[in-house]
């Protein structure tokens, strides 16, 4: 039986910005288990950045958790001592961003960038050896010329293989947790490909979890087992990925499913919201759900009342009045 | 193009090599490909933005490349071709209402009365099926889609006949995606308008276009109808584009992707023979591959590919 590797209870986290708050994530909560992989998705502005932060604990000062906890192994992450954080930021959870040279370290070659990161994990290794565990690690992920790419720098390599080295430093601390935020966004369709079956052998053969992030539907589903959809800073719908895609609850979830062009389907016209102009823009109601303006089950309490998340199935939760 | 460079002898980036192509009034054309392939350089070329080495851009019969030189005459050229671009945002002016941003083109080219562009104006927000709420706000305010909408509509004011979209639909979400490709579409079906659409993203192209143009590192590798190329393209990079194609039903069954091995060829040292040389996964490359270089040639009727190993 797997344990439970990260649980997110109730979380809420605000920003400050232009002298007003708004709530960037509202009382999320889901689960991963050991060697479980999740896809979020949602689209920019639906939190999702904002969470990883949150897990990392490296959140801009102007956002603030107000509320819930976010446990890791058992352990409060906003419970930790500044000591034991650094043994868990970087490197037992690990983050690789959408842009790799975010984490790359432009004046350096990246072999010296490893070692270090390695040297600092652990405490006491000698340099050379250090150096040695960097090819191997390049030889273990089976890195293409790895003699070529530990001795460049970061602007010599392409799009794909800075990417590679930005996973190869995520894995220096034998993280147990990996979150790619968008990891594939920046990179041409056969390079992600490329990307997508690198993460797919890691997770395999290093036992790692995943968090894997992206505002497509079709991507996420590629390397997650489990899938939550997010928006506005709330989950609306999660569950296994068989039963969210196959079967779908919410009218969201839906909708993004229809708007996905499949060309092992017969072309036609992808359907529009309810003919309302600026429809992808959801609600301002404070109260009732964001999507009472658009979604064709609306009802009465839709507008009132915020919904909550309901279990729909075994191991499928999905936030809609419907299920009430 | 040359780059200049402090001490070397300035490199040039050979950005699109021989490109031909014709379009026909009232389709849709799709130019497919990754980075590095030339599909922007094409699109800046066409209105003007670039200057072209060698070649010639023929628009109604009329070799318009001198014309896109001068200043004047190219205003004129934005009569008939806009170009729509990936950073909504960046093409409005933070400054001016979405009501200025809308009428300036027909103030610019001096068209139409007070009246007549306020008329217009209407129609085009009709069209766009954009709120007539906006008009009085900045774009800042406003949704990438919404965004998005606004430049097409600007470019509607003058009743362009030909758009071309630069991944104008890539940075905006699903939804909003869907929106204006339905749009497109509905320009081209009800006002007949031509389309070029430049994207990455394989899948938006089969369902927009009716004749899509692959191009890898500054070549055609292939050009057919629709139907044609999806259901029997030709050139294995195109195959491989289909295949990296990241969907639901390869997610649900857990497929590994098909992966292209390798890194695409720099565009200033260009490779002796096949541009797709290096990466080609065909068993059957061979000597002539790697140091010819193959021409766009029509092997079934419409359906142009530039390859050495077709079989027969």
């Amino acid at each position: 039986m797997n344990s439970k590797l990260l649980e997110i209870k109730n979380l809420k986290v605000v920003g400050h910005t232009r002298g007003s708050t708004q709530t960037i994530i509202d009382n999320l909560s889901f689960e991963l288990n050991e060697g479980e992989s999740l896809g979020i998705v949602g689209e920019s502005g639906s939190g999702k950045t904002i969470l990883s932060k949150s897990i990392m604990r490296v959140l801009d000062p102007s956002c603030k958790v107000v509320n819930g906890r976010i446990v890791f192994e058992g352990k409060d992450i906003y419970g930790l001592s500044k000591e034991e954080l650094k043994k868990i930021r970087g490197f037992q959870i690990a983050i690789i961003y959408d842009d790799p040279l975010a984490i790359l370290d432009p004046i350096c070659v990246v072999e010296k960038q490893v070692r270090e990161a390695i040297m600092t994990y652990q405490e006491g290794i000698s340099k050379s050896e250090a150096i040695k565990k960097v090819m191997h690690m390049f030889q273990i992920l089976k890195m293409p010329d790895p003699e070529k790419i530990v001795y460049s720098f970061a602007y010599q390599l392409s799009g794909g293989m800075q990417q590679r080295v930005a996973i190869a430093l995520a894995l220096v601390g034998n993280p147990k947790l990996l979150i790619a935020d968008d990891a594939t966004r920046a990179l041409d369709v056969t390079i992600a490909a490329q990307t997508i079956e690198f993460l797919r052998e890691i997770k395999q053969s290093q036992r790692v979890s995943l968090i894997w992030i992206s505002h497509s539907l079709p991507v996420c589903s590629l390397l997650a087992d489990k899938i939550m959809i997010m928006h506005a800073g709330k989950c609306i719908e999660i569950g296994t990925k068989d039963k969210v895609l196959r079967n779908p609850k919410h009218f969201y979830t839906k909708l993004l499913l229809k708007v996905t062009p499949d060309v092992n389907s017969p072309r036609k016209k992808l359907p529009l919201l309810s003919g309302k102009s600026n429809a992808s823009s959801t609600s301002q109601y404070d109260s009732g759900c964001e999507f009472c303006d658009i979604c064709e089950n609306v009802k009465p309490i839709c507008y009132n009342q915020a919904p909550t998340l309901k279990m729909v199935d075994n191991n499928h939760f999905c936030r809609c009045h419907i299920f009430n | 193009m040359p780059r200049r460079s402090l001490f070397k002898k300035p490199a040039y980036v050979h950005a699109v090599q021989g490109v031909s192509f014709d379009i026909k009034k009232g389709l849709i054309y799709g130019l497919v490909g990754e980075s590095g392939c030339g599909k922007s350089t094409l699109s800046r070329l066409i209105v003007g933005v670039e200057q072209l080495t060698k070649g010639k851009i023929i628009f109604r019969g009329t070799d318009i490349v001198s014309l896109l030189k001068n200043n004047r005459t190219r205003k004129q050229m934005c009569r008939h071709i806009q170009l729509i671009l990936q950073d909504a945002s960046a093409s409005l002016p933070p400054n001016m209402r979405v009501a200025q941003i809308l009428t300036e083109p027909l103030e610019i080219h001096r068209i139409g009365s007070v009246k007549e562009r306020i008329k217009k104006l209407g129609e085009v927000l009709e069209t766009v099926r954009l709120n007539p709420s906006i008009l009085e706000g900045y774009p800042s305010e406003l949704s990438g889609g919404v965004q998005q909408k606004i430049n097409i509509a600007r470019a509607l004011m003058l009743d362009v006949g030909v758009l071309i979209s630069d991944e104008s639909i890539s940075g905006l979400d699903p939804v909003s995606q869907a929106e204006i490709m339905n749009l497109y579409l509905e320009l081209n079906q009800k006002n007949k308008l031509t389309m070029i659409f430049i994207a990455h993203d394989i899948s938006t192209v089969w369902f927009l276009c009716d004749v899509v143009i692959v191009m890898y590192l500054g070549k055609c590798v292939e050009i057919a109808n629709n139907e044609d190329l999806f259901n029997s393209s030709l050139h294995p990079y195109t195959r491989a584009l289909i295949k990296a194609l990241p969907t639901i039903e390869k997610g649900l069954k857990n497929k590994g992707m098909y992966v292209l091995k390798g890194e695409v060829p720099s565009p200033v040292t260009l490779p002796l023979g096949c541009n797709f040389y290096s990466r080609c996964p065909n068993p059957a490359k061979d000597e002539e591959c790697r140091t010819k270089k193959p021409a766009l040639k029509e092997y079934k009727k419409n359906h142009r590919v530039a390859c050495f190993k077709l079989k027969d």
